[in-house]
């Protein structure tokens, strides 16, 4: 199978404990690989490790077949989108402006704008001041700024926190259309179980930052009735997600 | 629940500030206090200065009005910016009453400006005592003096805060109260009433100095501020006390901006400004930028028309005037406020994981230092254009100096490697206040410095020698000048990218 994402032996230490203990990512192209564990299980560290922001202890990333090095790595991440933690952006900025922003450094051009906050439903509201956007706007901002520039690679961190039933619906239909009609892969980080389900077709599970298991959904979905059920029996069940 | 005291308040404010090292704020003020006394009197020989006790007393408020004001401005900043940034006020509000916020806060500010009072007392006695000075202690005239300090340090706190919580974005409160100090060095030319709350300090001194013209020498008498004074002070400080608590009561933290949200409206998707630029839409720190010159200007050219006694109906003398206040004291400050609020937008909520996956650092840090330097250099051409309006105003001739330009030069040079400093101290310190703080230690150490001729040791220090703003003596080496700058640059722009190199992003959800 092509990996579009490989990480090998990633760990990130906090001191002498480990909040990454080697893992090692296999993102498939083409696939919405949901990626899942209680909170603080490692999910954000991980993806930050991937994107860069924060620096492995040990290990390595590949991304599109190469090896993430700090030369390279803007290179590479300008034909990824990321949304990590809260979405970023300047409040005293209209939406349009925070995306004029992303535009140039992305260095691609002025019409991907609209196309993109088409997409997500936010070109109305485009000239509001972003402190004055609700979270669901902020988030539905964020994945704008993701989807600039068509890239490859889509790493959204818990993509649907603060939207309403519809939205997370929404969000949900555009997430799995992306990998056929716009030809990407996306890694969904989330602890809602019954989301993940209804996205992605590969999964893998982190747990006190290691991977518990790592492969398609329906592989896992056989030890199992349903998702949840693997996942309390995987985690230990007595954490709350 | 019953209903917290304000001392209960107060106390939660000094739990809340743990870890934030408030006291080196405060300890650094008494060092330039103390450095300053002791320097002034060595080169006098106190033993035998018949005006000792006067002329520390009569410095010792001119150096606070405009250090202590910088410090308290820091430190109102810090205690409001701290619940902008942790998101807190909502919560507060539930938890105790508006009012017992602002009581609790303006305690807070009262313990800190009350301590450093009492130490600035017990140590100009101690100074007075050890370096024998002659006469006796005269106590009450320091007491005099610890309780203006406090009058005055709690009404630039009490502003201080209400500028901080009224606008989010620091550089407002900050910005405003620099312009607010150099207007009150203005004014104290113009009146003996305090006027300002920041020309407090100098209406209630207690020693009033002679200055002869005829021998170039001054004599010191004690002085005794009028009661109406005293009345003026009190009654400022009462009314922002109440001002402040009404203000509090019925306003919503960060909501005043200065533009009023009219409604935006984008003509397309196109902007030809670049990224830093954009990013600093709707934050008009530019009007700092245009009005603390103005107040300069006017200060320099009031004083050059005021004093033709003892100065010479010049350009040269004109442009000391004119940069002395700019280059010792206040440009730095306000490029530090630049360049915090140049960063602040990234140190926000999880700004770095955008910024960071976008841009190398290389380049980020370059847009920010351009964007600090070009801003700079355009407030150095500004305050070319006022010396030159000024001076063709009153009537100088028409042939500027080559000195002029000389200034000119120099002194954008040296404001970009002042930008550079900021830039690394404001990207390493999260604190929007505490860098613009250094900037002004920064310039007071410079002072020190220039004296002992090391001008090429700090960039502050340069800039006062580039600007010629204490002396006109110093040949313009523009070769040494240029390289000097040029290794603080290369060194705090190569600092800065290390930093974020090696790093972890933080970020605050």
């Amino acid at each position: 199978m092509n990996y579009i994402l490989e990480t090998n032996h990633l760990v990130k230490k906090h001191g002498t404990a480990y909040r990454v203990k080697n893992v090692n990512l296999r993102v498939p192209e083409h696939s919405v690989y949901g990626f899942l564990g209680p909170n603080g299980a490692g999910k954000t560290t991980t993806l930050k490790l991937i994107l860069g922001l924060i620096k492995p202890d040990e290990g390595d990333v590949s991304v599109f077949g190469q090896k993430v090095t700090a030369a390279n790595r803007l290179a590479v991440l300008h034909q990824t989108g990321s949304l990590i933690e809260n979405p970023g952006g300047y409040g005293h900025l209209t939406g349009l402006e925070n995306m004029q922003i992303v535009q140039k450094l992305k260095g691609v051009s002025e019409e991907e704008i609209l196309r993109s906050l088409k997409t997500v439903r936010l070109y109305e509201q485009r000239d509001k001041k972003l402190k004055n956007y609700s979270l669901g706007m902020r988030q539905r901002l964020g994945l704008a700024m993701a989807l600039l520039g068509d890239p490859k690679l889509l790493i959204l961190d818990e993509p649907t926190n603060g939207l309403n039933p519809a939205g997370i619906q929404e969000i949900r239909e555009l997430i799995r259309s992306l990998p056929k009609e716009r030809d990407m892969t996306v890694i969904v980080s989330s602890h809602l179980l019954n989301e993940v389900e209804q996205m992605a077709d590969h999964v893998g599970i982190i747990h006190h930052g290691e991977m518990l298991y790592q492969g398609p959904l329906s592989e896992l979905e056989k030890k199992g009735s349903n998702l949840e059920d693997v996942f309390l029996l995987m985690t230990g069940g007595g954490e709350s997600l | 629940m019953s209903a917290i005291s304000p001392f209960q308040s107060c106390r939660l404010e000094f739990q809340k500030a743990k870890r934030k090292c408030t006291w080196l704020l405060f300890l650094a003020l008494l060092g330039i206090n103390l450095a300053y006394m002791f320097w002034s009197m060595k080169r006098a020989d106190a033993g035998t200065l018949p005006f000792a006790w006067e002329q520390t007393l009569f410095c010792v408020p001119l150096v606070n009005t405009l250090f202590l004001s910088v410090v308290i401005a820091v430190l109102s900043s810090r205690t409001m910016d701290m619940e902008h940034k942790a998101g807190t006020w909502n919560l507060l509000q539930t938890l105790q009453s508006r009012p017992s916020i602002f009581l609790g806060k303006t305690l807070y500010g009262f313990v800190w400006v009350l301590l450093f009072g009492v130490l600035q007392g017990i140590s100009i006695l101690g100074i007075g005592k050890c370096l024998g000075f002659r006469g006796t202690m005269p106590i009450p005239k320091v007491l005099a003096v610890v309780c203006g300090e406090i009058v005055s340090g709690m009404l630039v706190y009490q502003i201080g805060c209400l500028l901080a919580l009224l606008f989010s974005s620091q550089f407002a409160a900050l910005s405003i109260n620099l312009g607010g100090t150099l207007a009150g060095l203005f004014l104290m030319f113009v009146t003996d009433l305090p006027v300002t709350p920041w020309s407090l300090l100098v209406a209630l001194r207690v020693v009033d100095m002679n200055y002869q013209e005829g021998d170039a020498s001054a004599s010191y008498e004690w002085f005794a501020a009028p009661t109406s004074s005293w009345i003026i002070a009190f009654l400022l400080f009462a009314a922002a006390l109440i001002w402040g608590i009404c203000l509090y009561a019925h306003m919503e933290e960060g909501t005043l901006s200065i533009f009023h949200d009219k409604r935006i409206r984008s003509a397309d998707t196109h902007s030809s400004l670049p990224v830093e630029m954009i990013k600093l839409k709707r934050s008009p720190v530019w009007i700092a930028f245009f009005i603390i010159p103005i107040i300069s200007a006017a200060i320099g050219t009031f004083n050059f028309l005021g004093n033709q006694g003892v100065l010479s109906f010049t350009w040269e003398s004109l442009w000391t005037q004119h940069s002395l206040f700019l280059g010792v004291f206040f440009l730095p400050p306000l490029i530090g406020v630049l360049c915090s609020l140049l960063w602040r937008m990234e140190h926000t909520g999880t700004n770095w994981n955008l910024t960071l996956s976008l841009e190398s650092p290389w380049k980020l840090v370059k847009d920010k230092l351009l964007a600090a330097s070009g801003m700079s250099i355009l407030c150095v051409l500004w305050i070319g254009i006022l010396f030159v309006g000024c001076g063709v105003g009153i009537g100088l001739p028409s042939v500027l100096p080559t000195v002029f330009y000389e200034c000119m030069l120099c002194g954008s040079i040296s404001c970009v490697a002042i930008s550079a400093v900021q830039i690394f101290l404001s990207l390493i310190i999260r604190s929007f206040a505490i860098p613009v703080g250094s900037a002004v230690v920064g310039s007071a150490v410079g002072i020190a410095f220039v004296v002992k001729g090391w001008i090429y040791a700090l960039p502050y220090a340069m800039l006062q020698t580039g600007l010629k703003s204490t002396t006109l003596e110093w040949e313009t080496n523009l070769g040494g000048f240029i390289m000097a700058a040029a290794a603080y640059i290369a060194l705090f722009y190569l600092l800065s990218v290390l930093y974020l190199k090696r790093s972890d992003v933080k970020t605050l959800v």
